[in-house]
């Protein structure tokens, strides 16, 4: 798989102890031009957000990207459709605290609810700070219509019996 | 290094971050410390492997084993042993390099950074033998499409566990044969000698009877494989897109009477999961459709059944899909029941395409702006 | 055309499976301590830690949560200052990595090794040799002590389980209807005891129950 690396484990809670949680408590609010975040493939999604909570002289960089994981019982594999990073203070100023930016959908791989493995596109922001901690803000919308997998009848009775 | 993608700002250049802030006593571990150590561990290794290589291709290395004091100036090597020698140096820069490389890829990148990246990369490396192009997250087909059929364009692949159930058997009982032929060559010498080892004859007892139980398994597993005949699966085009219809041509061969035989259309979702000393791979059909089936089938003697049908893919259904740990895979299978032997299943992956996609001009991103404003 | 867009606030998602792996992985479950009632201390165990020497091993049975307790141990130490890295060892052949990892970390760096003894002996000898060369601590997780002291010995329950499971994303909106006390109880008794294979029993039952739910 060409553009699939294994599950973000920034996404994980680094910060597992009181003290190692930085001081700004990031508060992200991000729009997406359709309602109910349902695109199809090779639309444009256009999306503007506003990130609060940060001090300005605390952001080292911000990435903005659009990608879509796996979530199920298997391990979590992803692929980047699209990416950003803004690492000087002039460029940071320019997509933080507000933002926008549009982006061409690709054609798959489609959202999809399976039993075991489920696909999902999201929108994420991540906000490097000084301190080399970082903050992630993830938003989920739906490529395509593909109707949920059905589960396997014999299962279905195996437990209700 | 850390740049700024399409086009946006400019690159900035920043002396690696080895610690984070400190806070009061403490300080916050980096990956910057350790991707640099990281980092020169394999120039260290790739400097080993240049002055070694160096030395013995110079010839300084070189000397004459039975005279060590003698140092030999002129090279006597073969070919193969030039090979051999060469092999070391050469591997220890194989493995530097591609390290080092893997270490400038991913300094100071998040997991999104590397993912984009990487995919920059294999595009235009490996553009035809990964995702088919302009669908990401589809499996390739080529495979699927190499073989033409005999009536119908493509004839596809078979993905049977038969087979490696075979392969496994065979290997298993030939392996541990060997064993017992190796006990067993000891114990009779022993007893040409005139002696008797009863605590190799007692061993070789349990090990005789594992012997003959694998060679059994083994020859049932290919008088099942080959008594039941071949099955052959034509399609008429490959790739599938949902709400298309396609040919199908079913072949099965083998003398005598098949009980039923049923084709059938099958999505399979595959994930698996590893976790320390746990790894798992769980499968799940999740949709199973019977295309046809066929009662009291007898193959012509000295040819074959074969049968032709229409096979629709559903509209909107899932595209395949695969990633590293996950799969949702779409194949035809034929289920047979022959007269005398037990049932047979044969699998035959296809791919099966996103559908038809609606046609979507392009929006300039600034108008929708000006519009939500 | 402003009322059209759709208004996200939140970091994360709605989890149509709260017993997805992204949500039962080591560092998104919370390490317990089932003997104690409440959750590991961490602070402690860094303590005793130092006292054993700086290498130890978190012992337990599959699905007891060794991995966990060691990924938020190793966040502890981190936070305390000192290098770390974390490596999940998939069998001998691992032993090249592993050996990397304890080679790259500085004098008094701590290497963590999730299933030990998958390494095997040789593996073992090797890592432990190049560890105590470069006075690199290990804290590894393994099914048996294997030459190391031992840190904490990892065991379960049923009241464990359930801890774990009212700690997932979204707990109060599913439970009593998507899973229930009585599943809690029938999954670990089905898995033995193992909290691994607890939680995926109770994946499929989410999503069988989810989707009879839907249908109906």
């Amino acid at each position: 798989m060409s553009d699939a690396a294994r599950s973000p484990q920034s996404w994980e809670p680094r910060d597992a102890t009181p003290e190692a949680r930085p001081t700004s408590f990031p508060r992200v609010m991000l729009q997406f031009s359709h309602p109910g975040r349902c695109y199809q493939p090779l639309e444009w999604l256009t999306v503007e957000y506003a990130v609060s909570g940060i001090a300005e002289d605390r952001t080292r960089a911000m990435e903005r990207s659009l990608l879509w994981y796996t979530e199920g019982k298997g391990e979590e594999d992803m692929g980047v459709h699209f990416f950003e990073r803004f690492t000087t203070q002039e460029t940071i100023a320019g997509v933080m605290p507000e933002g926008s930016f549009a982006v061409q959908l690709p054609s798959s791989p489609l959202s999809y609810e399976g039993v075991i493995v489920k696909i999902r596109w999201c929108v994420r922001l991540r906000v490097f700070f000084e301190t080399g901690r970082d903050h992630v803000s993830e938003h989920v919308f739906t490529l395509g219509s593909v109707p949920p997998a059905a589960i396997p009848v014999r299962a279905v009775e195996r437990l209700y019996v | 290094m850390e740049f700024c993608g399409r086009g946006i700002g400019s690159p900035a250049m920043r002396p690696p971050r080895f610690f984070a802030k400190k806070r009061g006593h403490r300080r916050t571990g980096s990956q910057a410390w350790g991707t640099f150590a990281e980092g020169l561990f394999y120039a260290l290794l790739i400097s080993v492997g240049l002055v070694f290589g160096a030395l013995l291709v110079t010839g300084a290395a070189v000397y004459a084993p039975a005279e060590p004091d003698v140092v030999v100036l002129q090279r006597g090597y073969d070919w193969w042993m030039w090979l051999l020698t060469l092999l070391i140096p050469v591997a220890l820069l194989a493995f530097g390099g591609s390290g080092l490389v893997r270490v400038v890829r991913i300094w100071g990148k998040s997991l999104e950074h590397r993912a984009a990246g990487g995919l920059a990369l294999v595009k235009g490396l490996a553009r035809g033998t990964q995702n088919p192009p302009g669908h990401p997250g589809v499996p390739p087909c080529e495979n699927l499409e190499n073989s033409p059929g005999t009536v119908l364009r493509y004839r596809l692949p078979l993905e049977s566990p038969e087979n490696w159930t075979l392969v496994g058997f065979g290997l298993f009982a030939l392996l541990w044969n060997a064993v017992v032929v190796v006990l067993a060559v000891g114990a009779g010498a022993d007893l040409i000698g005139g002696t008797i080892d009863w605590l190799l004859l007692c061993l070789l007892v349990p090990f005789v009877a594992v012997g003959v139980g694998g060679v059994v398994f083994f020859v049932r597993a290919v008088v099942l494989a080959t008594s039941v005949g071949p099955t052959q699966i034509e399609i008429s085009d490959h790739p599938l897109v949902p709400g298309s219809s396609y040919d199908v041509l079913l072949g099965q061969g083998g003398a005598g009477l098949f009980r039923s035989i049923e084709l059938g259309l099958e999505i399979e979702e595959q994930a698996t999961f590893r976790q320390g000393t746990d790894t798992r791979t769980q499968r799940l059909v999740v949709r199973r459709e019977r295309i046809a089936g066929w009662q009291r089938v007898r193959a012509v003697p000295g040819g074959r059944f074969e049968a032709r049908v229409t096979v629709t893919i559903p509209p909107g259904a899932m595209h395949s899909f695969a990633s590293e740990n996950n799969s949702v895979q779409w194949r035809v299978v034929v289920r047979g029941q022959p007269d005398r032997w037990p049932e047979f299943v044969r699998v035959f992956p296809v791919v099966v395409f996103p559908g038809s996609i609606r046609a979507v001009l392009p929006e300039p991103p600034p108008e929708v702006l000006e519009e939500a404003g | 055309m402003a009322s059209a867009f759709d208004l996200c606030t939140t970091r994360t998602v709605e989890p149509t499976n709260p017993f997805a792996t992204r949500y039962i992985g080591p560092a998104s479950l919370a390490p317990h301590d089932p003997a104690a009632g409440r959750l590991h201390d961490l602070g402690g165990l860094a303590a005793r830690l130092a006292i054993l020497g700086g290498s130890a091993a978190i012992v337990g049975a599959h699905g007891s949560g060794k991995s966990t307790l060691l990924v938020h141990l190793a966040g502890r130490i981190e936070s305390e200052g000192r290098p770390v890295e974390r490596i999940r060892i998939r069998g001998a052949a691992a032993t090249p990595d592993a050996l990397r990892m304890v080679w790259r970390l500085p004098r008094g760096g701590v290497a963590c090794l999730d299933s030990w003894e998958a390494l095997g002996a040789i593996g073992r000898g090797l890592v432990r040799w190049t560890a105590a060369w470069r006075s690199v601590a290990l804290v590894v997780t393994s099914h048996r002590p294997l030459g190391l002291p031992v840190l904490v010995i990892c065991r379960t329950s049923k009241s464990l389980l359930a801890e774990i499971v009212a700690r997932l994303p979204g707990h109060d909106e599913w439970y009593g209807i998507m899973i229930r006390d009585e599943d809690v109880a029938e999954a670990f008794r089905h898995s033995g005891g193992d909290i691994r294979r607890a939680l995926d029993d109770l994946y499929d039952r989410f999503e069988r129950r989810r989707r009879l739910i839907g249908d109906l």
